[in-house]
């Protein structure tokens, strides 16, 4: 083909892919958006993230049996590889770039709430992936260690090291509240 | 330890929850991702294909002689310059209209196609680093170089 001059991208079609992709995305771009940004802590990094993600389901779409469980595995298998490689933290924004329309909540709760953000942030990589899957995704710790390929040792020891910190961060009375409900 | 969550855990679990739920995916994300996909295909196939190209064409396909190839009989006009874009089998997946935007003009999703020929995301990441651009950006710019002839800073 004549690609390398004035690259026109040419289109190739899967077959009777489009509409059922078009439904997954739809369904469940908004859910995996939120999960990239609380793994990424940056919401353009995630959005990202994301398209890069759904470009590889598109592009495995007849292989892969459930696409919503492929693309969760795959953005926090990226996300922690690249963390793991580059020892790299995530660049920090302010909380009101998160959404896309106000939050309808008081603004004590939302002083609390970001508080909560701003110390999963501090969390190390790992464990704030551990802990977004755990408590965000509901995966079980045998989930985590199978879709993370660690050890169950190593996805319990991060959630308790994440989880203590995070209590230190959040702050005592919060956490006092949160445990008395 | 065990699987049940503590009131603690179960706090935490539904303040996340909170905290994102607003958060919407961009409207044209499908479309993106679905012409970002076709764009790997298109770049896998190609990546096939040539092995078998230049054998079968003795390797003379990019002198520039090779004309219209032994297509048709009647060699009609100068072919225009959109040869392959447009099959001439009917899509039967449904193409939305403005399908390559996702908020994003074509030419910033041609530059970031030309990236992708050279480099990997973790490229990005890198350059973003480098030129204190998001990842997005980074991409254009160096997609950008690339077709001007230029180069980037960084080894694939």
């Amino acid at each position: 083909m004549r690609r390398r001059g004035n690259r026109e991208p040419v289109p190739v079609v899967l077959p009777g892919v489009g509409e059922e992709f078009e439904e997954f995305v739809t369904a469940g771009s908004d859910r995996l958006l939120r999960l990239a940004l609380l793994l990424t802590g940056d919401r353009a990094l995630a959005e990202d993230l994301l398209q890069d993600v759904l470009e590889r389901v598109y592009v495995r779409w007849r292989r892969i049996e459930d696409p919503h469980a492929y693309a969760r595995t795959a953005l926090a298998r990226r996300v922690t590889d690249r963390w793991r490689q580059r020892g790299r933290r995530p660049r920090e924004v302010a909380l009101e770039d998160w959404h896309g329309e106000a939050v309808a909540d008081g603004a004590a709760e939302r002083a609390e709430r970001s508080r909560v953000l701003e110390a999963l942030r501090a969390l190390p990589p790992r464990q704030r992936a551990v802990i977004v899957l755990r408590y965000f995704e509901d995966w079980s710790e045998e989930q985590i260690a199978d879709q993370l390929d660690v050890s169950r040792g190593t996805v319990k020891s991060q959630a308790s090291k994440g989880l203590r910190t995070l209590r230190t961060l959040v702050g005592e009375e919060v956490g006092a509240r949160w445990t008395t409900g | 330890m065990d699987d049940r969550l503590s009131a603690w855990e179960e706090r935490l679990s539904r303040e996340l929850d909170q905290a994102v739920r607003e958060v919407r995916a961009p409207a044209g994300l499908a479309a993106a991702a679905r012409a970002g996909g076709r764009r790997r295909l298109s770049r896998r196939r190609a990546l096939v294909a040539v092995p078998a190209v230049v054998a079968a064409a003795g390797g003379a396909v990019w002198a520039g002689t090779s004309g219209p190839a032994p297509q048709a009989t009647t060699p009609a006009a100068p072919s225009p310059a959109t040869p392959s874009t447009t099959p001439s089998t009917a899509p039967r997946t449904p193409v939305p209209p403005a399908d390559p935007q996702a908020g994003k003009p074509a030419e910033e999703m041609a530059a970031v196609d030309r990236f992708y020929e050279q480099y990997r995301y973790s490229d990005a990441e890198r350059l973003a680093g480098v030129w204190n651009v998001d990842t997005w950006e980074a991409k254009v710019k160096g997609g950008r170089l690339l077709l001007s002839g230029g180069e980037i800073p960084a080894a694939p």
